[in-house]
Protein backbone atom coordinates (compact mmCIF):
# COMPACT_ATOMS: atom_id res chain seq x y z
CA UNK A 1 0.00 0.00 0.00
CA UNK A 2 1.49 3.39 -1.07
CA UNK A 3 0.20 5.13 2.02
CA UNK A 4 1.87 2.92 4.38
CA UNK A 5 4.54 3.53 2.53
CA UNK A 6 4.88 7.10 2.48
CA UNK A 7 4.07 7.08 6.55
CA UNK A 8 6.93 5.26 6.58
CA UNK A 9 9.24 7.09 5.10
CA UNK A 10 8.37 10.22 6.86
CA UNK A 11 9.06 8.49 10.13
CA UNK A 12 12.33 7.42 8.83
CA UNK A 13 12.99 11.10 7.66
CA UNK A 14 12.01 12.20 11.47
CA UNK A 15 14.17 9.74 13.48
CA UNK A 16 17.03 10.17 10.90
CA UNK A 17 16.72 13.84 11.98
CA UNK A 18 16.91 13.13 15.19
CA UNK A 19 19.76 10.41 15.06
CA UNK A 20 21.70 13.13 13.03
CA UNK A 21 21.68 15.73 15.89
CA UNK A 22 22.57 12.98 18.49
CA UNK A 23 25.49 12.00 16.29
CA UNK A 24 26.88 15.59 15.47
CA UNK A 25 28.91 16.20 18.31
CA UNK A 26 30.66 13.12 17.57
CA UNK A 27 31.29 13.64 13.84
CA UNK A 28 32.81 16.69 14.72
CA UNK A 29 34.59 16.16 17.33
CA UNK A 30 36.37 13.50 14.93
CA UNK A 31 36.34 15.82 12.14
CA UNK A 32 37.89 18.43 14.13
CA UNK A 33 40.59 16.49 15.51
CA UNK A 34 42.46 16.32 12.17
CA UNK A 35 42.87 20.46 11.79
CA UNK A 36 45.38 22.78 13.00
CA UNK A 37 44.01 25.14 15.69
CA UNK A 38 44.38 28.04 13.30
CA UNK A 39 42.46 26.43 10.67
CA UNK A 40 39.55 25.76 12.79
CA UNK A 41 38.76 29.15 13.28
CA UNK A 42 38.40 29.72 9.36
CA UNK A 43 34.57 28.49 8.23
CA UNK A 44 32.97 24.78 8.74
CA UNK A 45 35.17 22.19 8.78
CA UNK A 46 32.85 19.49 7.79
CA UNK A 47 35.35 17.43 6.37
CA UNK A 48 38.86 15.86 7.70
CA UNK A 49 41.71 18.22 7.36
CA UNK A 50 45.24 17.48 6.60
CA UNK A 51 47.29 17.74 9.91
CA UNK A 52 46.09 14.70 12.00
CA UNK A 53 49.36 13.48 12.02
CA UNK A 54 51.16 16.62 13.83
CA UNK A 55 47.81 15.88 16.37
CA UNK A 56 48.86 13.11 17.22
CA UNK A 57 52.24 13.25 17.86
CA UNK A 58 51.49 15.93 20.61
CA UNK A 59 48.63 13.38 22.11
CA UNK A 60 52.35 11.69 23.16
CA UNK A 61 52.61 14.07 25.95
CA UNK A 62 49.87 12.82 27.71
CA UNK A 63 49.34 10.11 29.88
CA UNK A 64 46.39 8.53 28.50
CA UNK A 65 46.87 5.07 28.55
CA UNK A 66 47.48 5.34 32.68
CA UNK A 67 44.29 7.42 32.96
CA UNK A 68 42.38 4.22 30.82
CA UNK A 69 44.26 1.82 32.90
CA UNK A 70 42.92 3.33 36.21
CA UNK A 71 39.50 3.98 34.76
CA UNK A 72 38.94 0.76 33.83
CA UNK A 73 40.35 -0.84 37.25
CA UNK A 74 38.11 1.20 39.52
CA UNK A 75 35.07 0.47 37.29
CA UNK A 76 36.21 -3.17 36.98
CA UNK A 77 36.12 -3.84 40.55
CA UNK A 78 33.19 -1.26 41.31
CA UNK A 79 31.18 -3.77 38.77
CA UNK A 80 32.35 -7.00 39.78
CA UNK A 81 31.96 -5.74 43.73
CA UNK A 82 28.60 -4.45 43.46
CA UNK A 83 26.92 -7.43 41.16
CA UNK A 84 28.75 -9.62 44.53
CA UNK A 85 27.33 -7.62 47.57
CA UNK A 86 23.80 -6.46 45.48
CA UNK A 87 23.13 -9.86 44.73
CA UNK A 88 24.15 -11.28 47.73
CA UNK A 89 21.84 -8.89 49.36
CA UNK A 90 19.03 -9.16 47.32
CA UNK A 91 19.14 -12.81 47.77
CA UNK A 92 19.08 -12.93 51.11
CA UNK A 93 16.38 -10.45 51.50
CA UNK A 94 14.01 -11.99 49.01
CA UNK A 95 14.88 -15.89 49.52
CA UNK A 96 14.81 -16.40 53.64
CA UNK A 97 13.05 -15.09 56.30
CA UNK A 98 14.94 -12.93 59.24
CA UNK A 99 14.49 -10.36 62.10
CA UNK A 100 14.65 -6.96 60.75
CA UNK A 101 14.27 -7.64 56.90
CA UNK A 102 11.15 -4.96 56.82
CA UNK A 103 12.99 -2.07 58.43
CA UNK A 104 16.05 -3.29 56.37
CA UNK A 105 14.13 -3.42 52.79
CA UNK A 106 12.62 -0.05 53.85
CA UNK A 107 15.89 1.87 54.21
CA UNK A 108 17.06 0.18 50.62
CA UNK A 109 13.81 1.84 49.37
CA UNK A 110 14.24 5.17 51.24
CA UNK A 111 18.17 5.80 50.21
CA UNK A 112 17.69 4.78 46.50
CA UNK A 113 16.53 8.38 46.05
CA UNK A 114 19.36 10.42 47.85
CA UNK A 115 21.41 12.43 45.98
CA UNK A 116 24.92 11.00 48.12
CA UNK A 117 26.79 14.16 46.37
CA UNK A 118 25.78 16.39 48.77
CA UNK A 119 27.44 15.28 51.46
CA UNK A 120 30.63 15.02 49.43
CA UNK A 121 32.01 17.03 52.81
CA UNK A 122 31.66 14.62 55.35
CA UNK A 123 33.07 12.11 52.83
CA UNK A 124 36.17 13.65 51.87
CA UNK A 125 36.84 14.27 55.86
CA UNK A 126 36.16 10.70 56.11
CA UNK A 127 38.61 9.76 53.34
CA UNK A 128 41.17 11.96 55.18
CA UNK A 129 40.61 10.50 58.28
CA UNK A 130 41.37 6.77 57.09
CA UNK A 131 43.87 7.99 54.89
CA UNK A 132 42.03 7.03 51.68
CA UNK A 133 42.38 10.31 50.08
CA UNK A 134 45.00 9.88 47.24
CA UNK A 135 44.11 6.07 46.59
CA UNK A 136 41.59 4.52 44.01
CA UNK A 137 39.56 3.29 46.95
CA UNK A 138 37.10 6.04 47.69
CA UNK A 139 36.28 5.57 44.13
CA UNK A 140 36.13 1.87 44.36
CA UNK A 141 34.40 0.53 47.48
CA UNK A 142 31.98 3.21 48.32
CA UNK A 143 29.83 2.56 45.25
CA UNK A 144 28.94 -0.76 45.84
CA UNK A 145 26.22 -0.68 48.04
CA UNK A 146 23.82 0.46 44.74
CA UNK A 147 20.10 0.91 46.20
CA UNK A 148 19.40 0.73 43.03
CA UNK A 149 20.95 -2.69 42.72
CA UNK A 150 19.30 -4.56 45.65
CA UNK A 151 16.27 -3.19 44.24
CA UNK A 152 16.66 -4.75 41.24
CA UNK A 153 18.32 -8.36 42.77
CA UNK A 154 15.07 -8.28 44.53
CA UNK A 155 12.66 -8.22 42.54
CA UNK A 156 14.63 -10.33 40.10
CA UNK A 157 15.54 -13.31 42.29
CA UNK A 158 12.03 -13.33 43.59
CA UNK A 159 10.90 -14.47 40.01
CA UNK A 160 13.79 -16.09 38.93
CA UNK A 161 15.03 -18.78 41.55
CA UNK A 162 12.15 -21.15 42.38
CA UNK A 163 11.72 -21.70 45.65
CA UNK A 164 11.51 -25.48 45.09
CA UNK A 165 15.14 -25.78 43.75
CA UNK A 166 16.95 -23.84 46.44
CA UNK A 167 14.95 -26.88 48.72
CA UNK A 168 16.14 -29.58 46.67
CA UNK A 169 19.67 -28.64 46.81
CA UNK A 170 19.58 -28.05 50.64
CA UNK A 171 18.10 -31.48 50.74
CA UNK A 172 21.02 -33.07 48.66
CA UNK A 173 23.78 -31.45 51.27
CA UNK A 174 24.11 -28.31 49.93
CA UNK A 175 25.27 -25.33 52.33
CA UNK A 176 23.83 -22.27 52.35
CA UNK A 177 26.52 -20.37 50.42
CA UNK A 178 27.23 -23.52 48.16
CA UNK A 179 23.21 -22.81 47.16
CA UNK A 180 24.19 -19.22 46.60
CA UNK A 181 26.92 -19.34 44.46
CA UNK A 182 26.31 -22.68 42.55
CA UNK A 183 22.64 -22.41 42.15
CA UNK A 184 21.12 -18.83 42.81
CA UNK A 185 24.17 -16.80 41.21
CA UNK A 186 23.77 -18.82 37.81
CA UNK A 187 19.91 -18.04 37.62
CA UNK A 188 20.49 -14.29 38.05
CA UNK A 189 23.79 -14.25 35.67
CA UNK A 190 21.27 -11.56 33.65
CA UNK A 191 20.32 -9.47 36.07
CA UNK A 192 23.98 -9.37 37.31
CA UNK A 193 25.34 -8.63 33.32
CA UNK A 194 23.13 -5.96 33.13
CA UNK A 195 23.39 -4.30 36.96
CA UNK A 196 27.62 -4.77 36.15
CA UNK A 197 27.06 -2.48 32.98
CA UNK A 198 25.43 -0.23 34.62
CA UNK A 199 27.69 -0.22 37.66
CA UNK A 200 30.37 0.40 35.19
CA UNK A 201 28.93 3.25 33.34
CA UNK A 202 28.27 5.07 36.07
CA UNK A 203 31.69 4.53 37.69
CA UNK A 204 33.50 5.06 34.34
CA UNK A 205 31.26 8.90 34.03
CA UNK A 206 31.78 10.06 37.46
CA UNK A 207 33.71 12.95 37.70
CA UNK A 208 33.02 14.73 41.06
CA UNK A 209 34.18 12.33 43.88
CA UNK A 210 37.12 11.74 42.39
CA UNK A 211 37.54 15.19 41.87
CA UNK A 212 37.81 16.34 45.10
CA UNK A 213 39.31 12.96 46.61
CA UNK A 214 42.56 12.56 44.05
CA UNK A 215 45.01 14.80 43.50
CA UNK A 216 47.81 13.03 42.44
CA UNK A 217 47.89 12.77 38.56
CA UNK A 218 49.18 9.07 38.67
CA UNK A 219 45.53 8.28 40.36
CA UNK A 220 43.65 9.95 37.66
CA UNK A 221 40.86 8.22 36.00
CA UNK A 222 40.33 8.92 32.86
CA UNK A 223 37.60 12.34 33.19
CA UNK A 224 40.07 13.47 35.15
CA UNK A 225 42.48 13.31 32.77
CA UNK A 226 40.32 14.76 30.34
CA UNK A 227 39.63 17.55 32.53
CA UNK A 228 43.31 18.45 32.81
CA UNK A 229 43.89 18.19 29.48
CA UNK A 230 41.44 21.11 28.77
CA UNK A 231 44.02 23.41 30.65
CA UNK A 232 47.32 21.44 29.60
CA UNK A 233 45.62 21.75 25.44
CA UNK A 234 44.37 25.26 26.22
CA UNK A 235 45.64 26.61 22.79
CA UNK A 236 45.83 23.92 21.16
CA UNK A 237 42.11 22.99 20.25
CA UNK A 238 43.43 20.28 17.24
CA UNK A 239 44.76 18.29 19.88
CA UNK A 240 42.86 18.69 22.53
CA UNK A 241 39.87 17.65 20.65
CA UNK A 242 41.52 14.78 18.88
CA UNK A 243 42.88 13.49 22.88
CA UNK A 244 38.86 13.43 23.34
CA UNK A 245 37.79 11.66 20.37
CA UNK A 246 40.79 8.93 22.10
CA UNK A 247 39.00 9.39 25.42
CA UNK A 248 35.99 8.83 24.48
CA UNK A 249 35.05 6.58 21.39
CA UNK A 250 36.63 3.54 22.06
CA UNK A 251 34.29 2.91 25.50
CA UNK A 252 31.23 4.08 23.38
CA UNK A 253 31.97 0.49 20.95
CA UNK A 254 32.41 -0.85 24.25
CA UNK A 255 28.83 0.29 25.93
CA UNK A 256 27.44 0.34 22.34
CA UNK A 257 27.63 -3.17 21.56
CA UNK A 258 26.15 -4.25 25.42
CA UNK A 259 23.26 -1.46 24.82
CA UNK A 260 20.26 -4.09 24.72
CA UNK A 261 21.80 -5.28 28.47
CA UNK A 262 21.78 -1.72 29.17
CA UNK A 263 18.51 -0.62 27.95
CA UNK A 264 16.80 -3.56 29.68
CA UNK A 265 18.42 -2.36 33.07
CA UNK A 266 18.02 1.56 33.08
CA UNK A 267 14.00 0.66 31.65
CA UNK A 268 13.53 -1.89 33.90
CA UNK A 269 13.95 1.02 36.89
CA UNK A 270 11.22 3.20 35.36
CA UNK A 271 8.60 0.30 35.00
CA UNK A 272 9.42 -0.80 38.51
CA UNK A 273 5.47 -0.86 39.58
CA UNK B 1 23.65 -36.81 62.69
CA UNK B 2 21.59 -34.51 65.39
CA UNK B 3 24.38 -32.61 65.11
CA UNK B 4 24.37 -31.94 61.38
CA UNK B 5 21.17 -31.27 61.82
CA UNK B 6 21.31 -28.49 64.79
CA UNK B 7 23.77 -26.82 63.05
CA UNK B 8 21.46 -26.61 59.52
CA UNK B 9 18.94 -24.94 61.23
CA UNK B 10 21.30 -22.24 62.85
CA UNK B 11 23.38 -21.94 59.69
CA UNK B 12 19.45 -21.15 58.22
CA UNK B 13 18.96 -18.33 60.69
CA UNK B 14 22.72 -17.07 60.36
CA UNK B 15 22.68 -17.22 56.79
CA UNK B 16 20.60 -14.17 55.51
CA UNK B 17 22.91 -11.91 57.42
CA UNK B 18 25.40 -13.12 56.30
CA UNK B 19 24.22 -12.00 53.15
CA UNK B 20 23.25 -8.17 53.84
CA UNK B 21 26.14 -7.66 56.01
CA UNK B 22 28.33 -6.70 53.12
CA UNK B 23 26.44 -4.08 51.72
CA UNK B 24 24.64 -2.69 54.78
CA UNK B 25 28.32 -2.83 56.19
CA UNK B 26 29.64 -0.13 53.02
CA UNK B 27 25.99 1.81 53.10
CA UNK B 28 26.75 2.33 56.95
CA UNK B 29 30.55 3.33 56.62
CA UNK B 30 30.29 5.52 53.17
CA UNK B 31 26.81 6.72 53.00
CA UNK B 32 25.29 7.06 56.52
CA UNK B 33 28.15 8.48 58.29
CA UNK B 34 29.17 11.01 55.30
CA UNK B 35 25.14 12.16 55.70
CA UNK B 36 25.43 12.44 59.68
CA UNK B 37 29.07 13.88 59.68
CA UNK B 38 28.55 16.57 57.00
CA UNK B 39 25.62 17.64 59.27
CA UNK B 40 27.90 18.15 62.11
CA UNK B 41 30.39 19.72 59.86
CA UNK B 42 27.35 22.45 58.85
CA UNK B 43 26.78 23.60 62.40
CA UNK B 44 30.88 24.55 62.16
CA UNK B 45 32.93 27.11 61.01
CA UNK B 46 35.46 24.76 59.81
CA UNK B 47 37.89 26.24 57.02
CA UNK B 48 40.54 23.41 56.80
CA UNK B 49 43.31 25.56 58.33
CA UNK B 50 41.66 26.44 61.95
CA UNK B 51 40.37 24.19 64.02
CA UNK B 52 36.72 23.99 63.99
CA UNK B 53 34.49 26.12 66.39
CA UNK B 54 31.00 25.13 66.85
CA UNK B 55 28.48 27.85 65.80
CA UNK B 56 24.95 26.35 65.88
CA UNK B 57 22.97 27.67 62.56
CA UNK B 58 24.69 30.24 62.15
CA UNK B 59 26.00 29.02 58.79
CA UNK B 60 22.07 27.99 57.95
CA UNK B 61 21.14 31.77 58.49
CA UNK B 62 23.42 32.65 56.53
CA UNK B 63 22.43 30.17 53.88
CA UNK B 64 18.89 31.40 53.95
CA UNK B 65 20.10 34.47 53.36
CA UNK B 66 22.61 33.81 51.02
CA UNK B 67 21.46 35.44 47.19
CA UNK B 68 24.06 33.44 45.54
CA UNK B 69 22.88 30.16 46.77
CA UNK B 70 18.83 31.34 45.59
CA UNK B 71 20.32 32.25 42.20
CA UNK B 72 21.24 28.93 41.87
CA UNK B 73 18.09 27.09 42.54
CA UNK B 74 16.56 29.35 40.60
CA UNK B 75 18.70 28.82 37.79
CA UNK B 76 18.07 24.79 38.34
CA UNK B 77 14.40 25.50 38.47
CA UNK B 78 14.67 27.71 35.23
CA UNK B 79 16.49 24.98 33.82
CA UNK B 80 13.82 22.21 34.41
CA UNK B 81 10.96 24.38 33.34
CA UNK B 82 12.71 25.00 29.89
CA UNK B 83 14.08 21.28 29.47
CA UNK B 84 11.65 19.04 30.88
CA UNK B 85 8.56 20.03 28.14
CA UNK B 86 10.81 19.66 25.54
CA UNK B 87 12.78 16.98 26.73
CA UNK B 88 9.43 15.07 27.49
CA UNK B 89 8.13 15.29 23.83
CA UNK B 90 10.83 14.44 21.80
CA UNK B 91 12.03 11.48 23.84
CA UNK B 92 7.93 10.59 23.56
CA UNK B 93 8.32 11.47 19.73
CA UNK B 94 11.10 9.12 19.43
CA UNK B 95 9.40 6.22 21.49
CA UNK B 96 6.71 6.71 19.70
CA UNK B 97 8.25 6.09 16.18
CA UNK B 98 10.64 3.54 17.47
CA UNK B 99 7.59 1.30 18.73
CA UNK B 100 5.73 1.87 15.57
CA UNK B 101 4.98 -1.30 13.83
CA UNK B 102 5.57 0.39 10.06
CA UNK B 103 9.16 1.43 11.43
CA UNK B 104 12.48 0.00 10.13
CA UNK B 105 16.08 -0.61 11.79
CA UNK B 106 15.02 0.04 15.38
CA UNK B 107 17.60 -1.23 17.33
CA UNK B 108 20.19 0.71 14.80
CA UNK B 109 17.84 3.96 15.74
CA UNK B 110 17.78 3.01 18.86
CA UNK B 111 21.61 2.79 19.57
CA UNK B 112 22.07 5.89 17.86
CA UNK B 113 19.55 7.99 19.89
CA UNK B 114 21.32 6.50 23.10
CA UNK B 115 24.63 7.46 22.77
CA UNK B 116 24.61 10.86 24.33
CA UNK B 117 23.65 8.98 27.28
CA UNK B 118 27.11 6.50 27.40
CA UNK B 119 29.12 9.81 26.78
CA UNK B 120 31.39 11.01 29.80
CA UNK B 121 29.91 14.45 30.51
CA UNK B 122 33.79 15.99 31.37
CA UNK B 123 34.15 15.20 27.40
CA UNK B 124 30.96 16.24 26.30
CA UNK B 125 31.59 20.03 28.70
CA UNK B 126 34.97 20.38 26.65
CA UNK B 127 33.32 19.53 23.19
CA UNK B 128 30.49 22.07 23.55
CA UNK B 129 32.76 24.25 25.03
CA UNK B 130 34.39 24.43 21.51
CA UNK B 131 31.39 23.93 19.17
CA UNK B 132 29.54 26.76 20.67
CA UNK B 133 32.57 29.03 21.21
CA UNK B 134 31.24 32.37 20.79
CA UNK B 135 33.67 33.76 18.33
CA UNK B 136 34.28 30.88 15.69
CA UNK B 137 32.92 27.49 17.32
CA UNK B 138 31.50 25.24 14.77
CA UNK B 139 27.60 26.33 15.56
CA UNK B 140 28.38 29.64 15.08
CA UNK B 141 29.90 29.12 11.85
CA UNK B 142 27.03 26.79 10.71
CA UNK B 143 24.61 29.15 11.54
CA UNK B 144 26.24 31.79 9.93
CA UNK B 145 26.14 29.57 6.85
CA UNK B 146 22.65 28.71 7.41
CA UNK B 147 21.71 32.42 6.80
CA UNK B 148 21.27 33.73 10.68
CA UNK B 149 23.67 35.61 12.76
CA UNK B 150 25.94 34.26 15.81
CA UNK B 151 25.15 34.15 19.15
CA UNK B 152 26.90 35.11 21.70
CA UNK B 153 26.64 31.52 23.77
CA UNK B 154 29.60 32.15 26.12
CA UNK B 155 29.24 35.23 26.78
CA UNK B 156 26.28 36.42 27.45
CA UNK B 157 23.72 34.81 30.33
CA UNK B 158 20.38 33.75 28.50
CA UNK B 159 22.23 32.01 25.46
CA UNK B 160 24.23 30.60 28.12
CA UNK B 161 21.32 28.83 29.58
CA UNK B 162 19.83 28.15 26.19
CA UNK B 163 22.96 26.34 25.33
CA UNK B 164 23.26 24.30 28.80
CA UNK B 165 18.97 23.76 28.27
CA UNK B 166 19.87 22.58 24.61
CA UNK B 167 23.24 20.04 25.92
CA UNK B 168 20.56 18.28 28.41
CA UNK B 169 18.07 17.91 26.28
CA UNK B 170 20.44 16.31 23.59
CA UNK B 171 21.86 14.15 25.90
CA UNK B 172 19.35 12.82 27.72
CA UNK B 173 16.33 12.29 25.13
CA UNK B 174 17.33 9.19 24.26
CA UNK B 175 17.64 8.20 27.35
CA UNK B 176 13.84 9.12 28.10
CA UNK B 177 12.65 7.81 25.20
CA UNK B 178 13.91 4.22 26.01
CA UNK B 179 12.05 4.55 29.61
CA UNK B 180 9.08 5.36 27.22
CA UNK B 181 9.29 2.38 25.55
CA UNK B 182 9.85 0.06 28.41
CA UNK B 183 6.17 1.46 29.25
CA UNK B 184 4.61 1.12 26.39
CA UNK B 185 5.83 -2.94 25.24
CA UNK B 186 4.10 -3.26 28.88
CA UNK B 187 0.64 -2.44 27.65
CA UNK B 188 -1.81 -4.74 26.83
CA UNK B 189 -1.37 -5.20 22.34
CA UNK B 190 -5.18 -6.11 23.31
CA UNK B 191 -6.25 -2.80 23.92
CA UNK B 192 -4.73 -1.80 20.69
CA UNK B 193 -6.55 -4.09 18.77
CA UNK B 194 -9.88 -3.55 20.26
CA UNK B 195 -9.84 0.32 19.63
CA UNK B 196 -8.59 -0.61 16.44
CA UNK B 197 -11.74 -2.82 15.61
CA UNK B 198 -14.14 0.64 16.89
CA UNK B 199 -12.53 2.33 14.51
CA UNK B 200 -9.41 4.69 16.20
CA UNK B 201 -6.78 6.21 14.51
CA UNK B 202 -3.60 6.21 15.49
CA UNK B 203 -3.70 9.51 17.13
CA UNK B 204 -6.49 8.69 18.93
CA UNK B 205 -5.33 5.22 20.50
CA UNK B 206 -1.93 7.68 21.19
CA UNK B 207 -4.19 10.10 23.24
CA UNK B 208 -6.64 7.63 24.84
CA UNK B 209 -4.29 4.56 25.25
CA UNK B 210 -1.01 5.38 25.12
CA UNK B 211 -0.28 8.77 27.28
CA UNK B 212 -2.96 7.50 29.79
CA UNK B 213 -0.79 4.39 30.69
CA UNK B 214 2.63 5.65 30.64
CA UNK B 215 1.20 7.94 33.54
CA UNK B 216 3.32 6.02 36.08
CA UNK B 217 6.79 6.13 33.30
CA UNK B 218 5.66 9.96 33.01
CA UNK B 219 6.12 10.40 37.08
CA UNK B 220 9.51 8.71 37.23
CA UNK B 221 10.87 10.37 34.09
CA UNK B 222 10.06 14.03 35.90
CA UNK B 223 10.81 13.21 39.10
CA UNK B 224 14.32 11.52 37.84
CA UNK B 225 14.56 14.52 35.86
CA UNK B 226 13.80 16.95 38.81
CA UNK B 227 16.00 15.45 40.55
CA UNK B 228 18.95 15.13 38.11
CA UNK B 229 18.59 18.62 37.67
CA UNK B 230 19.27 19.87 40.82
CA UNK B 231 22.51 17.70 40.27
CA UNK B 232 23.86 18.97 36.88
CA UNK B 233 27.28 19.90 37.28
CA UNK B 234 29.90 18.20 34.49
CA UNK B 235 28.68 20.50 31.86
CA UNK B 236 28.51 24.01 32.70
CA UNK B 237 31.38 23.44 34.76
CA UNK B 238 33.95 22.09 31.85
CA UNK B 239 32.49 24.44 29.46
CA UNK B 240 33.37 27.94 31.72
CA UNK B 241 36.10 26.34 33.55
CA UNK B 242 38.26 24.76 30.81
CA UNK B 243 39.41 27.23 29.06
CA UNK B 244 38.85 30.50 31.18
CA UNK B 245 37.72 30.62 34.76
CA UNK B 246 34.35 31.46 34.89
CA UNK B 247 32.73 30.14 37.69
CA UNK B 248 28.97 30.14 37.19
CA UNK B 249 28.98 31.58 33.24
CA UNK B 250 27.92 34.72 32.44
CA UNK B 251 26.60 36.68 35.41
CA UNK B 252 26.22 33.72 37.44
CA UNK B 253 23.47 32.61 34.57
CA UNK B 254 24.44 28.93 34.80
CA UNK B 255 25.35 28.62 38.31
CA UNK B 256 23.92 25.61 39.44
CA UNK B 257 23.55 24.49 43.33
CA UNK B 258 25.88 21.62 43.12
CA UNK B 259 28.75 24.04 41.19
CA UNK B 260 28.03 26.86 44.26
CA UNK B 261 28.79 23.61 46.75
CA UNK B 262 31.46 22.41 44.96
CA UNK B 263 33.16 26.19 44.05
CA UNK B 264 32.45 26.70 48.08
CA UNK B 265 33.92 23.70 49.80
CA UNK B 266 36.48 22.30 47.60
CA UNK B 267 37.67 25.10 44.54
CA UNK B 268 38.61 27.72 45.39
CA UNK B 269 37.12 28.93 48.92
CA UNK B 270 37.47 25.71 50.95
CA UNK B 271 34.95 26.64 53.36
CA UNK B 272 33.72 23.11 54.71
CA UNK B 273 31.07 24.54 57.08
CA UNK B 274 29.63 26.41 54.75
CA UNK B 275 30.11 24.23 52.01
CA UNK B 276 28.30 21.40 54.06
CA UNK B 277 25.29 23.48 55.01
CA UNK B 278 24.65 24.08 51.13
CA UNK B 279 25.15 20.33 50.56
CA UNK B 280 22.26 19.86 53.01
CA UNK B 281 20.15 22.99 51.94
CA UNK B 282 20.89 21.47 48.72
CA UNK B 283 19.70 18.40 49.81
CA UNK B 284 16.11 19.10 51.39
CA UNK B 285 15.08 21.47 48.45
CA UNK B 286 15.55 18.18 46.70
CA UNK B 287 13.83 16.41 48.98
CA UNK B 288 10.56 18.41 49.50
CA UNK B 289 10.58 18.90 45.30
CA UNK B 290 10.45 15.64 44.47
CA UNK B 291 8.00 14.89 47.09
CA UNK B 292 5.75 17.26 46.08
CA UNK B 293 5.92 16.23 42.49
CA UNK B 294 5.13 12.54 43.28
CA UNK B 295 2.57 14.03 45.35
CA UNK B 296 0.65 16.51 42.47
CA UNK B 297 1.62 13.57 39.56
CA UNK B 298 -0.22 11.00 42.24
CA UNK B 299 -3.17 13.27 42.78
CA UNK B 300 -3.38 14.06 38.97
CA UNK B 301 -4.11 10.08 38.54
CA UNK B 302 -6.61 9.53 41.20
CA UNK B 303 -8.98 11.66 39.19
Amino acid sequence: MPKRKVTRIIMICVIGIICLIALFPFYMMIMMGSYKTTELYKGLKLLPGNYLLENIKSLTQIRFPLYYFNSLLVAGSVSILTVLVCAMTGYGISKYNFKGKEILTAIIMMTMMIPTQLSLVGFAKEMVLLRWNNTLLPLMIPPVANAFGVFWMINYTKAAIPDAVIESAKLDGCGELGVFFRIALPFMKPACVTLALIAFLTSWNSFLIPLIVISKEALYTLPLGIKQLANQFRTDIGGQILALTVATIPILFFFGYFSDNLIAGLASAAVKE
Amino acid sequence: MKKRYMSYRKKQQIAPYFFVTPYFLVFIMFSLFPIIYTFYISLTNWTGITKPDFVGIANYLMLFKDKRFWHALVNNLQFVVMILPIQLSISFLIALLLNHKLMVWKKGFRILSFLPYLTTPVALGVIFGILFDSHMGQINVLLEQLGGSAIAWTTKPWPAKIMIVLITIWRYAGYTSILFMAGMTNIDPQLYEASEIDGASFWQQVRNITIPLLRPITVFVIVTNLIGNFQMFEEPYMIFTATANMVGGPDDSVLTGVWYFYDTAFSNQLRFGYGAAIGVGMFFVIAVLSLTANKVMQKGEKK
